[in-house]
């Protein structure tokens, strides 16, 4: 559907977005992932039109766009701050594409209306958008850019300027859309949480390149490297170097434990300086030590933090010379689980099958669908 | 008392300078104008219509009409001319627009009366611009840049564009460029975007400027009077020539309340269009947020 093929863009000697290859598929919500300054919104303002590439093409339905002026392509976008044109009221707004493209006034009428409907304004319709809140403000905006039926929506940070509440309900509010009218929903956000929730796929972005594509399962359970793993979710990074043992090639971490690796990838090769990355929620915590078991590791920790979290406490372990994340759910009523506090000792354990080894650097990233985990 | 009346104290000193300096005299000038002219030169006893009836003299007539086309002319050619310089100003980098505001603004530090003059040299018979112009063949060889009203436009426009750039480049400068952006995106070309989205968002600032500019053009005296001659006068020339040649004050009173009217009628129109307009019909409340209907979603 969208499809943007080695697209390179320098603003001076810096590449912002450097020999991206992307391909958005027909209906689907797809997240652009990355810190600020990654290139994301300049990817997506490519795509809108206001920025051409320096190299690389960019294809719509598979017509070559790059040299398209942006009031010739068939995408609308949704600003990060809306956009909305302030001398003109709701219904003029939402009209404003339609009366550049010539509708007829009764045709006009009833888009407008069906809009208007859609986003639950009609009663709105002659205010103006400095008299709106955030949340109707973005649902003018999205109406304003749904009326001319694009093939794509690129939406930029949409929800950076509202509050978690509105958020959530606006997340839930553009799934019901994207269900009702299927149409292809590109995101930019630097807000994993609502990239994971919404899309089918995410492309996690940093210094202008894609590190890593794919559900937002795969990204979260298989990082491609160790910058991924840092910016999806919690994880416990501990550096290392990849040897050569008797027992074949394994992983020392600089925290001691040593982790064989028993499916080899092309990156991993002796000497190299590569990274373990240990999910939070796969580090158990237990008052005694545990009986000492081939494959699974132990260590002597001190909780030095315990955030509640509701649901579960995350818990900061000091233990062999650094800090862990571990949690602890809360479990069921009547269920009385394991809660230690700040100061407490405790064992810290985790099984080699849940450590991955990552490697550091992203350009040698493997192909994101073909190493599966053991 | 409320803080709104404490406050409005706070203004007195303003109004009472204009009612001093501005409301006063004009109600003097135009009380003079309905006095009989006496040969001296001075004001005779009691009330006469003479000086407005004298108004309707063809020459006034034609002077009238030559004084608001110039005046419009002035306007429009200096707003257009701005529209695009305070685009540009407000869109450019900080450091450059720095340099190019002291730009606009540096020839005011030269004499206005020296800029005229300045003028009156280039456009001489003898001047630069006619020899350069003679040279190149591109007007008449006879053909006089000097003296006419063509010559008063042309000094009329260069006096007063700053006056049309700087309130339009504070408007522009607070104008939110991304909504051309929302504009490309929604099927607009640059042209229509620019018409459609950032005229509109700009016309408080095209309001201020048309007053800036017009008003100081309709009462211009100078600039006709030094490169306009006798084939290019204004209002301005006449009620000069009536004051300090024939010493008809009278209807030098009754050309200048005349002009008064002009200035003042479209601002009082102006003023009473735009309090219907912003009549508050039906308050939006942006603070029922919590109430809004956005729930029903799911």
């Amino acid at each position: 559907m969208l499809q943007f093929q080695s697209v390179t863009k320098r603003f001076g000697p810096r590449a912002a977005v450097d020999r991206v290859s992307l391909t958005i598929g027909h209906g689907e919500i797809f997240s652009l992932l990355g810190p600020s300054g990654c290139g994301k919104t300049t990817l997506l303002r490519m795509a809108a039109g206001f920025e051409s590439p320096d190299a690389g093409r960019i294809l719509l339905a598979d017509e070559d766009i790059t040299e398209l002026p942006p009031n010739r392509r068939a995408l609308n976008t949704i600003f990060q701050n809306y956009a909305l044109f302030p001398h003109l009221n709701v219904r003029r707004n939402i009209a404003f594409g339609p009366r550049l493209a010539g509708w007829t006034k009764a045709r006009i009428a009833d888009e407008t209306d069906r809009l208007l409907h859609l986003v639950q304004l009609e009663s709105h319709a002659d205010h103006k958008p400095d008299t709106l809140s955030g949340g109707q403000k973005q649902r003018v905006a999205l109406a304003r850019a749904l009326i001319l039926k694009p093939r794509i929506l690129l939406l930029d940070e949409p929800f950076a300027a509202l509050d978690l509440q509105l958020r959530r309900r606006m997340l839930l509010e553009l799934e019901r859309l994207q269900r009702e009218i299927g149409v292809t929903f590109v995101f930019v956000t630097h807000d994993q949480t609502e990239a994971m929730s919404i899309s089918h796929r995410v492309a996690v972005m940093a210094d202008g390149r894609i590190l890593q594509s794919g559900t937002p399962r795969e990204i979260y359970d298989r990082p491609a490297n160790r910058c991924v793993a840092a910016f999806i979710g919690d994880a416990n990074l501990l550096n290392g170097v990849l040897n050569a043992g008797d027992s074949g090639l394994h992983l020392a971490t600089e925290a001691g434990p040593r982790i064989p690796i028993h499916q080899t990838e092309p990156w991993m090769t002796t000497g190299t300086a590569a990274t373990l990355c240990l999910r939070p929620e796969h580090l158990t915590l237990c008052t005694a030590e545990p009986p000492a078991e081939p494959g699974r590791e132990a260590l002597l920790g001190t909780v030095r933090d315990a955030i509640y979290l509701g649901t579960h406490t995350q818990f900061v372990v000091a233990a062999a010379d650094r800090d862990w994340i571990a949690l602890q759910h809360h479990g069921g009523p009547g269920e009385a689980r394991f809660l230690p506090s700040i100061g407490d000792d405790l064992w810290l354990t985790f099984d080699h099958r849940h450590c991955r080894p990552l490697p550091n650097a992203p350009h040698t990233t493997p192909p994101p669908n073909e190493g599966a985990t053991p | 008392m409320s803080p709104t009346n404490r406050q409005g104290w706070l203004a007195l000193p303003s109004l009472a300078w204009l009612t001093v300096f501005f409301a006063a005299p004009t109600f003097i000038i135009l009380g003079l104008s309905f006095k009989p002219a006496t040969v001296t030169g001075g004001f005779g006893e009691g009330w006469s219509l003479a000086a407005w009836h004298m108004l309707w003299d063809p020459i006034y007539l034609a002077i009238a009409w030559r004084t608001l086309w110039l005046s419009s002319a002035t306007t429009a050619i200096c707003i257009t001319l701005a529209l695009p310089v305070a685009y540009y100003l407000a869109r450019c980098a900080p450091r450059r627009r720095r340099l190019l505001l002291i730009a606009v603004i540096l020839p005011s530090w030269t004499n206005f009366l020296v800029r005229v003059f300045a003028w009156k040299t280039l456009l001489h018979p003898q001047g630069l611009l006619k020899q350069l112009l003679d040279a190149t063949s591109l007007i008449a060889p006879n053909q006089p840049l000097l003296y006419n009203p063509g010559a008063v436009l042309l000094v009329l426009v260069y006096t007063y564009l700053p006056f049309a750039i700087l309130p339009l480049y504070a408007a522009a400068d607070r104008f939110d460029f991304g909504l051309l952006d929302a504009a490309r995106d929604l099927g607009a070309n640059a042209l229509t975007a620019f018409v459609r989205v950032f005229l509109p968002n700009v016309a408080h600032g095209i309001g201020v400027a048309v007053l800036m500019v017009f008003v100081p053009a309709l009462g211009s005296y100078v600039i006709p009077e030094l490169v306009g001659g006798v084939h290019a006068e204004m209002i301005g020339n006449k009620i000069a020539q009536r004051a300090f040649i024939d010493r008809n004050l009278p209807l030098a009173a009754a050309l200048g309340s005349c002009l008064m009217l002009v200035v003042l009628l479209p601002m009082w129109a102006r003023m009473a269009w735009t309090r219907k307009g912003t009549d508050p019909k039906g308050p939006s409340n942006p603070a029922s947020e919590p109430n809004e209907p956005a729930g029903g979603a799911r």
